[in-house]
């Protein structure tokens, strides 16, 4: 009697033990959520349009200074450290993709901290220095954030220059930015791009 | 014949490597040192918030990580320039600050890993005490039924009186 109540009990405490572990599992679990990391461009005046100050065609002038906010929004889960490469690209650039980037020269890098659940922000002042026409292209030479860059990219008469912010952020286990973020099945790119034309 | 000629050539490369100028040499160290140093500190914060430190806290030690992040920017453009003393310079200060939050980060990391202990030890050991009770309420539920019949009957007898 006494060896069969003992078995019962070994039986009832192993189910109530695993019942209320999983409870303790749950509560102690974080909620599930899609991990993800918005990146955005702002306007000068914190809006989503009139990057280049004017209703019509997205014009530069030599000298006009452009003040853009490149926002990062971190929803993976932990804190990040991003990089935003910044390039510039023609008609013919191969835009980046969800799993690679783009084949056009790196002009600028910034690197910030990003915690999880918060919102970073760098800036992109820029304007165009001056402008070459050494051939049939035009090619710029512009001020960003102070440092004066001649990206080796022209244009047909000025038209079509692109901007590609791309976001890539150090991956923990080789130690060095990878393109995209970590997301919930492996690494998703994530990428910007804003036209523009020399108005010279 | 041969041998000794080759033996004797790289032996005057290697006089002549070593005797070079290291032009530029110490701003890269430097750099790399300190950028080396930002990625220890951004691991060791990121692993305290895997393991739950308090937002508020990893908020301030990334704002400090930005500040050797823009130190560190301005030390590798002066490097850029061959400017080896504000290099240098930018370099020591990102170094102080990141040293700082790697230090201040695994301070972090050790107690957010404790109070992780902890938690994880009081859940799973309400968990198993209750299973005790539980399995034990269950086995000798024969021993409680006298109880609950005592008091039906004197709750039934009350309310007949």
């Amino acid at each position: 009697m006494l060896h069969r109540k003992a078995v019962l009990f070994l039986v009832f405490l192993a189910s109530f033990t695993i019942v209320y572990s999983s409870v303790a599992f749950f509560v102690l679990s974080k909620p599930a959520a899609q991990a993800f990391i918005g990146f955005g461009v702002f306007a000068s005046n914190g809006s989503l349009s009139n990057y280049y100050q004017n209703s019509g065609a997205p014009n530069v002038t030599i000298g006009q200074t452009l003040n853009w906010r490149l926002q990062i929004a971190n929803r993976i889960g932990r804190i990040q450290l991003a990089e935003i490469v910044v390039r510039m690209g023609n008609l013919t650039t191969i835009p980046p993709t969800e799993t690679g980037p783009s084949n056009a020269p790196d002009i600028d890098e910034s690197i910030i901290t990003v915690p999880n659940a918060e919102n970073s922000i760098v800036n992109f002042d820029w304007k165009i220095i001056s402008v070459s026409h050494p051939g049939r292209l035009t090619y710029l030479t512009l001020e960003i954030n102070g440092k004066r860059v001649g990206p080796p990219v022209g244009a047909v008469s000025g038209q079509g220059f692109r901007f590609i912010f791309e976001l890539w952020t150090l991956e923990g286990q080789s130690g060095s930015f990878q393109y995209g973020y970590p997301g919930d099945n492996g690494r998703v790119g994530n990428w910007l791009m804003l036209w523009f034309n020399s108005a010279s | 014949m041969r041998l000794s000629i080759i033996f004797l050539f790289l032996s005057l490369s290697l006089v002549i490597f070593t005797s070079l100028p290291k032009t530029g040499s110490s701003q890269t160290s430097t750099t790399t040192n300190a950028w080396s140093t930002i990625v220890q500190a951004f691991d060791t914060l990121q692993s305290a918030d895997s393991h739950g430190a308090g937002h508020e806290s990893v908020v301030t030690l990334s704002t400090q990580l930005n500040t050797a992040l823009a130190y560190y920017n301005n030390a590798t453009t002066f490097a850029a320039q061959n400017n080896t003393k504000d290099a240098d310079h930018y370099s020591a200060l990102s170094l102080n600050v990141s040293r700082n939050v790697v230090f201040e980060a695994a301070a972090l990391d050790e107690t957010a890993l404790n109070q992780q202990l902890v938690r994880q030890e009081l859940a799973y050991g309400t968990a198993f005490g209750m299973a005790v009770i539980s399995a034990t309420l269950t086995v000798e539920v024969d021993r409680f039924r006298p109880l609950f019949r005592k008091r039906k009957t004197v709750m039934i007898e009350t309310r007949s009186s």
